[in-house]
């Protein structure tokens, strides 16, 4: 409290400072508050206050302007992405001019710029990782050994699974461990089908339903966060008014303000973390105010540091001083180095001219999976690791014939008849992280606020083609085997980030000499900045990223807290 | 204020009665407040819009895209959503059909019989035009896509529900459907 004497600055003088409320950082504000700290959460975009901020969330089809396209002029501002984006989710992203960067490989970077971040737009896929993950840099040689096991984050991951809601059968697969689980959703006839086909012709192969952050199933805990259950309408991505799957806006932020410890500030954009050199801490955070351009500066004991992987690369990289002249905790050198991501390159479809007297009713909002199979056990092929799939044959749906002109046409047209069973599938590999596959800010080009640019620099090894053509050939195989006709395997090619699972650049470490965090996620030089977004991540593993985050910020809070009523941050 | 107030209610009630039978698609409330741009059609393009999409899918024991306002979707989504060159491809498309009609009937397209209209589309299906060709599946497109996408046709030929309230994966198949 040595702040007081400066006029003014209590005001802005917090317990702790939160950058970013997308999903970890939520977790961040309500596990703080919750123990009783005055929590700042400074978030760059706009407030997107849960049901009310959501507004195509109940439109039908028919009252989209243009059917859900959007005007011509708004797709030139969102760049690649434009002419593919639906008016119902337009507003959840972000523009190229916000934040421009220097694609020096061709990069993919979606970002969700609004309080809640993409925790609105995320696919709400939930896996646990193992500890064949946790081990796999160790074992297989690259990166460095995560300073953390399983059996660190597990009660962790019971923590945050219980108060999201996560559905899912137990399965038994010791590579993606049981939770905490809701009613699973159930699976389609053909899913059941190739259940089986994978059960009798694979000793390593197991179809399960996809685990998902939806409510299945109403409990208290979930009652009092304001949320219902799931009501399979299928359009998440416009904010779902029943908080019937897990986001910021919906869960973490309220319960964080039920509390009377949290302050929200949107529209504040992060330049830099402020160290002060004689304490040889962090003092507090510099931002830029998007709507006045303001510099202003808010002050607290522990900085955590959520503003999605590659603006928290950014954010530590231009927070440099004496001490850290090449970005903040960077004495290794690796800050925004070994960049990672998922290999989503590689799709699988076929069609299913079986099951033709059943068929599907309602919508299913997730898919069903296969967990990694390759290299789990022990090296046996020529790339390291491996991927896990995500499968969907959830509905058949109906079709109709375009032939004719006239009446014809139009008979055809609502004479809808049930079509065969759509069978796809795609995989999410591990993509093992090289030093050169990196970020850093460019010397010279700034953005509209002043910020360094950030410099894309990331592109695909061999191990990544040859996972997506092992993964083709698999998969067709396994296609075969369940009698699926038409089967067509194809890679993209799409650039890195495609994914949206971009992660590294600040990983965890057991060295300071080579690793940028601890096994609490805190800087090791720079003890009271912890970074628990998706930047802290070592290697990818084949799983959906968020729930990882999420247990790894409550495991981090906790460990804050205690080490701050020590006194020792 | 009260005068203004009641002339506002008095459009809007007047508004309501003449735009409510027809609302399909895409004339909901707040449209008026939210303007949008229109194709720079003269008045045969215009006509003809209409007469394609009443061509392709007229009235019949079910209504027709026409009434269905159709042409409009067409006109405001090909206007806002597409870049300059397609916006002069489509309207290209319209001049093709009433070259066609001249050609053949020596006549204006939306001026024809319902018989010769669907001859005149029918004609431009031609695999050995590809020009033509495409056009004639471009805007036929265009006229399932309005129909397929209007609230009369999603509520009353497809199951369609916002909420269905779960999922069944495996549900005999039923009579109808």
């Amino acid at each position: 409290m040595a702040h007081l004497g400066i006029k003014g600055r209590k005001e802005v003088t917090y317990d702790a400072i939160v950058i970013g409320s997308g999903i970890s950082g939520g977790w961040a504000a309500k596990e703080l508050c919750e123990k009783g700290l005055k929590t700042l959460v400074l978030e760059r975009g706009r407030d997107v206050k849960h049901i009310q901020d959501y507004p195509t969330a109940n439109k039908h089809p028919w009252e989209f302007e243009f059917g859900g396209k959007i005007p011509y002029d708004k797709q030139q501002e969102y760049g690649h992405r434009g002419p593919r984006m639906h008016e119902s989710t337009a507003h959840f992203f972000v523009k190229e001019k916000e934040q421009e960067t220097i694609e020096e490989k061709p990069f993919r970077w979606t970002r969700g710029y609004q309080v809640g971040g993409k925790s609105l737009l995320w696919a709400r896929q939930t896996q646990r990782w193992s500890e064949f993950d946790f081990e796999g840099p160790s074992r297989d040689g690259f990166a460095v050994d995560w300073p953390i096991r399983y059996k660190d984050i597990a009660p962790w991951y019971s923590h945050v699974e219980k108060f999201s809601g996560i559905s899912g059968n137990r399965d038994g697969v010791p590579q993606l461990p049981d939770g905490e689980f809701l009613p699973p959703i159930e699976l389609s006839c053909v899913e059941k089908h190739f259940q089986q086909v994978l059960k009798n012709n694979y000793s390593d192969r197991q179809l399960i339903q996809g685990r998902c952050a939806h409510i299945t199933e109403q409990k208290g805990i979930y009652e009092e966060q304001g949320r219902q259950k799931c009501l399979h309408r299928s359009l998440c991505n416009r904010g779902c008014p029943l908080g019937g799957y897990f986001s910021s806006n919906a869960s973490t932020l309220p319960w964080a303000e039920k509390t009377g410890n949290l302050s929200l500030r949107p529209h504040a954009v992060v330049h830099s973390i402020i160290f002060d050199e004689e304490k040889g801490k962090a003092t507090g955070v510099r931002v830029i105010d998007a709507q006045s351009s303001e510099t202003v500066e808010y002050y607290a004991n522990v900085i955590f540091l959520n503003a999605s992987a590659l603006n928290s690369n950014l954010i530590l990289l231009n927070s440099t001083s004496s001490r850290f002249p090449n970005g903040l905790g960077n004495d290794s050198g690796t800050l925004g180095k070994y960049i990672i991501w998922h290999n989503f390159r590689g799709r699988v479809s076929a069609r299913s001219e079986e099951f033709k007297d059943v068929m599907s009713k309602g919508k299913n909002p997730s898919h069903s999976y296969i967990p990694r199979f390759r290299n789990v056990h022990k090296q046996e092929t020529d790339f390291l690791r491996g991927y896990a799939v995500g499968f969907g044959s959830s509905s058949r749906s109906t079709q109709f014939s375009r032939e004719g002109v006239g009446a014809s046409l139009k008979a055809n047209l609502v004479d809808r008849k049930l079509g065969p069973w759509w069978v796809s599938s795609w995989m999410m590999g591990e993509v093992v992280p090289i030093e050169e596959n990196h970020v850093r800010i460019h010397p010279d080009k700034t953005d509209k606020y002043g910020i360094p640019q950030l410099v894309l620099s990331c592109d695909w090894t061999e191990n990544d083609d040859k996972m997506v053509k092992d993964y083709e050939e698999q998969l067709s195989e396994m296609f075969e085997k369940a009698g699926f006709q038409d089967i067509q395997a194809s890679d993209s090619h799409s650039p890195p980030g495609s994914d949206i699972h971009e992660m590294g650049g600040v990983r965890m470490g057991k060295d300071p000499g080579s690793s940028m965090l601890n096994e609490w996620n805190q800087l090791h030089a720079c003890k009271n900045v912890y970074v628990t977004d998706g930047a802290c991540m070592t290697s990818s593993g084949t799983q959906n990223p968020s729930l990882t985050y999420m247990a790894l910020t409550a495991r981090a809070v906790n460990h804050a807290v205690e080490t701050l009523k020590k006194g020792e941050i | 204020m009260e005068r203004r107030d009641a002339l506002r209610t008095m459009a809007l009630s007047v508004w309501g009665l003449v735009l409510l039978p027809g609302c399909e698609p895409g004339t909901q409330d707040g449209e008026a407040e939210k303007p949008h741009k229109l194709l720079d059609l003269d008045q045969i393009q215009g006509q003809n819009l209409e007469s394609i999409v009443d061509t392709f899918l007229p009235e019949t024991d079910t209504k027709g895209a026409v009434e269905l306002q159709v042409h409009h979707f067409i006109n405001r989504l090909i206007a806002n959503c597409y870049s300059e060159q397609d916006v002069s491809e489509f309207v290209g498309y319209l001049n093709m059909v009433e070259d066609m009609s001249r050609k053949e009937k020596e006549n204006s397209f939306h001026t024809l019989s319902r018989t010769n209209r669907e001859q005149i589309l029918t004609l431009m299906d031609d695999k050995n035009q590809p020009e033509q060709q495409r056009a004639y599946q471009e805007l036929k497109e265009y006229c399932i896509l309005g129909y397929t996408t209007s609230e009369y046709y999603l509520t009353n030929f497809t199951n369609y529900e916002m909420a269905p309230g779960g999922y069944q994966g495996c549900v005999p198949v039923q009579a109808g459907t």
